[in-house]
């Protein structure tokens, strides 16, 4: 099928091309020049006076996973109170607005003009279940992310200082688990959850019975990530999440990551993160300090894991703070526990306006956006469904662009968070291209994918969004309505050139890959062998039936790298 | 009803799969004529219908559409759900059974059923009246599954004259539900207001986890939970003005909802002979103080 975009304004960070009035021509899937395309067969969109981007990629975002289901589970009057119809042929239906169901997944993705997005938390054991569930997601390309900082095996050989046995396993992990990247969640804590302790477990606690320390584990791991050569740096929800106070741990875990000039270590949902003070009753904003420090190092990359008010479902593999959290919100809780690899916890949460800390929160997200200076390394995510919903980006996008908005925001908000928040006293406004940097060109380098993805440059995959928003009429800091009605519904969504979105509505349901990292070595037969032996103590399935092979996903793409 | 548009509604055929039906409503069917009525959607199963198509609809008098709207509906409609879902004004009147979630999310108006009713009936009520001259399912007046307690029955008014199922009124904050006829098991689980008659017997475990409200009941309890204390002997209790002759033993609790136990559970004395043994509970914590 062949499309050409005509006279939008065009909006291409990777390339440069900031809001010019450009053509872009499709052909089998991939942009190419304008002159290549029959214009007699091809289908036209006019697009003047509407804003063109590449898709947008979503680089935290519980999507799919055992998690994610029993979330759905606990979600029961989620589940009957927001639905999709099937529509014949074209969609399928579906349920759930904080943890909707997979097709309604990709769906409300791509009617934002989204067309990846990465599961960054999946259990290697229960890996092929997220699979699945990947499977099911239409139009979206997939990548997922492994939790790996409390495996068994792994901290082992970490203990015995085996930096080989370490590479040799986490390379043999990727390829068995089909999977893109190593997650750590608060090092260590799920060990230490076996004995129902772990809350509060600081960088540089040792984690018993082994003698390392979460600090020990980001930096062999990252290493380990700089010598294979994996295409995403590692990904980190730091240690004491959730605690007042725990912007000075963060400040900690930043220091170890390996310097370089490109990123090596990022820090995910970090409003999390970045408290300050003692205790729930004096919690403070500890942005500025963060920020600081990485616009002062460029091996640093953050997502801010912004809230909205009203309800969420938190679900992390940080099982104390769950357990803690429970005791807070008393409503639900589920505690998971996944034999010797990782723990999670679901816990549902409503955020409120008037509540200090929740005000708070809703502060910090949004200064970490706007106190980092350089757009490539920061990122938009609400850490879906723990912060708010997916569907919340456009409310987010808006909030970015538009002081104003902040302000009549404060109005609501409980009075003594915004006192102790730095927000109000900054004045930066996110432009249209630094909104295109970080929700689609930031995250495609940072997946190393800018090659395919994330642009609109000729041999592209042909992943296009456009918006019906005129940058040379709307004066966004003013009418950020307009914003976020524009971004709440694309106008078209292009996926690998198809239209699957026309007008908001979802058309065509078909295409979508899942990447992975595939090795061109195998591992050695030896290590194999040894690695059964180290199977039979520490799970209850043996090994060849934990290999997921390469016919168990859907439509499989593999990335080769070195090492 | 003098000056109501009275329509009136007949199934077309027998239903095998179940039909959601929320469009009969008069809150739906007000300032619209027969013609647009007959293109409301209702769903069988996975497909689709105008509502004419599954149901013969008449005008009975006409009046101007803004009206109150009244609805008379013969026959049997035990596979559709949803009837009068958030109504808040006029009136159902149905002649034959009815199926689940009648008078769901309901906010005022009247249903009277002459007949048998199905599960959730009155689910989540926040006001109106609903009776039943029948039997009704489980979960009368109940909340929904998942949802938070706060989101219960919260005011209104529901009679049934039959049987009714388990956990009737659970969670729920305020108004009436009055069942003439017997219950099964757990009524008021999880309540923190209102009051729930019940005339006849009762499975067990009434109350459960109940932080506030009146459960009453004239039969036999079955059996009252460990975590409730005895408080006394009431010669008589009023529930929502009517005054309803006993004596009840007086329970409060439940300990394990909340420590102050400010619910309360009325048991005959007449019919639950077994509970001799706590008067002499009684007698001796009269004698302590």
């Amino acid at each position: 099928m062949e499309i050409l975009i005509k006279n939008g304004y065009v909006y291409d960070p990777l390339n440069k091309v900031n809001g010019e009035i450009m053509d872009i021509a499709i052909k089998d899937g991939k942009i190419v020049e304008s002159s290549e395309i029959n214009l007699g067969k091809a289908k036209i969109i006019d697009a003047s006076r509407k804003v063109v981007m590449p898709g947008g990629i979503d680089i935290h975002s519980h999507v799919a996973g055992p998690k994610v289901n029993t979330g759905r589970i606990m979600m029961v009057s989620d589940h009957y109170r927001s639905y999709m119809r099937s529509h014949h042929l074209l969609r399928r239906s579906g349920t759930g607005k904080y943890t909707p169901s997979t097709f309604l997944t990709g769906y409300r993705y791509a009617r934002m003009g989204w067309t990846m997005v990465v599961e960054p938390a999946s259990p290697p054991l229960k890996t092929r279940h997220t699979h699945e569930e990947l499977n099911d997601i239409p139009i979206l390309d997939k990548a997922c992310l492994i939790l790996v900082d409390s495996n068994r095996i792994l901290l082992n050989y970490l203990d015995r200082k085996d930096h080989d046995g370490c590479k040799m396993f986490i390379k043999w992990l990727l390829m068995a688990t089909k999977s893109y990247g190593l997650k750590l969640v608060d090092p260590g804590t799920a060990v230490l959850w076996s004995w129902g302790k772990g809350y509060g477990l600081d960088v540089d606690d040792k984690i018993e019975p082994y003698n390392i320390t979460p600090g020990d584990i980001i930096k062999e791991l990252c290493k380990i990530r700089a010598e294979l050569k994996l295409p995403h740096p590692i990904h980190l929800h730091c240690n004491r999440l959730g605690i007042p106070g725990n912007y000075e741990t963060t400040l900690k875990t930043m220091k170890y990551a390996p310097a370089d000039d490109k990123v090596t270590l990022h820090l995910t949902h970090l409003q999390f993160n970045a408290y300050a003070g003692d205790s729930w009753a004096n919690i403070g904003t500890g942005s500025e300090t963060l920020t600081k420090y990485v616009n002062a190092n460029n091996n640093l990359s953050i997502d801010i894991g912004q809230i909205d008010f009203g309800t969420a479902v938190t679900m992390t593999a940080d099982a104390p703070f769950e357990f803690a959290l429970f005791h807070m919100a008393r409503w639900k809780w589920t505690g998971i526990d996944v034999e010797s690899e990782a723990a999670a916890g679901i816990v549902p949460y409503k955020y409120k306006k008037k509540n200090l800390v929740n005000a708070l929160q809703w502060c910090i997200g949004l200064e970490l956006a706007l106190l980092v200076k350089d757009p490539w390394r920061v990122m938009i995510t609400t850490d879906h469904p723990n912060g708010a919903p997916f569907t919340r980006y456009p409310k987010i996008i808006a909030l970015l662009m538009s002081r104003r908005f902040r302000e009549k925001m404060f109005a609501k908000l409980n009075r003594r968070s915004v006192k102790r928040a730095v927000l109000p006293s900054i004045e930066r406004e996110y432009s249209l291209y630094e909104i295109a940097v970080v929700t689609r060109a930031a995250p495609a380098r940072l997946l190393g994918l800018d090659n395919i993805k994330g642009h609109l440059g000729v041999g592209a995959d042909a992943d296009v969004a456009i918006y019906d928003l005129n940058p040379e009429e709307i004066d966004f800091s003013k009418d950020y309505q307009s914003v976020i009605k524009a971004f709440k519904r694309a106008l078209y969504t292009i996926k690998s050139g198809n239209v699957v979105v026309e007008n908001g509505k979802v058309i065509n349901d078909s295409c979508s890959k899942t990447f992975y990292v595939d090795f061109k070595s195998p591992p050695e037969e030896q290590f194999l062998n040894e690695l059964r032996e180290e199977f039979k103590r520490w799970y209850t399935i043996e090994l060849a039936n934990y290999v997921i092979n390469e016919s168990e996903l859907g439509h499989a793409k593999p990335i080769y790298v070195g090492g | 009803m003098g000056g109501a548009s009275v329509f009136l509604i007949k199934p077309r055929r027998s239903f095998k799969v179940p039909v959601e039906a929320e469009c009969i409503s008069p809150d739906k069917f007000a300032g619209l004529n027969l013609e647009d009525l007959k293109k409301l959607k209702v769903f069988e199963g996975n497909r689709t219908y105008r509502l004419e198509e599954l149901f013969y609809i008449k005008a009975v008098s006409k009046n101007s559409p803004s009206a109150s709207v009244k609805i008379i509906m013969e026959g049997n409609f035990s596979k559709v759900w949803r009837i009068g879902e958030e109504m808040s004004t006029g009136e159902i009147v149905i002649k034959g059974n009815v199926g689940p979630f009648l008078g769901f999310r309901m906010r005022g108006g009247v249903i009277i059923v002459h007949g048998h009713a199905g599960p959730w009936l009155g689910a989540e009520m926040r006001d109106g009246i609903i009776e039943v001259h029948g039997c009704a399912g489980d979960h009368v007046g109940a909340v929904l599954r998942g949802e938070r307690s706060l989101k219960g029955m919260s005011g209104g008014i529901i009679r049934v004259h039959g049987y009714a199922g388990a956990e009737v009124g659970a969670c729920m904050n305020g108004g009436l539900i009055a069942i003439d006829g017997s219950c099964k098991a757990m009524p008021g689980v999880k309540m923190s207001g209102g009051s729930i008659l019940i005339r006849g017997d009762c499975e067990g475990k009434a109350g459960a986890r109940m932080t506030g409200g009146k459960i009453v009941v004239c039969g036999r309890v079955g059996e009252v939970l460990p975590t409730f204390y005895i408080d006394g002997i009431a010669s008589s209790v009023k529930v929502k003005g009517e005054k309803i002759k006993g004596p009840f033993y007086l329970f409060l609790g439940d300990v394990l909802g909340d420590i102050e136990c400010r619910g309360r559970l009325y048991v005959s004395v007449k019919n639950n002979p077994d509970f001799k043994v706590f008067e002499s509970l009684l007698e001796t914590m009269s004698d302590d103080c």
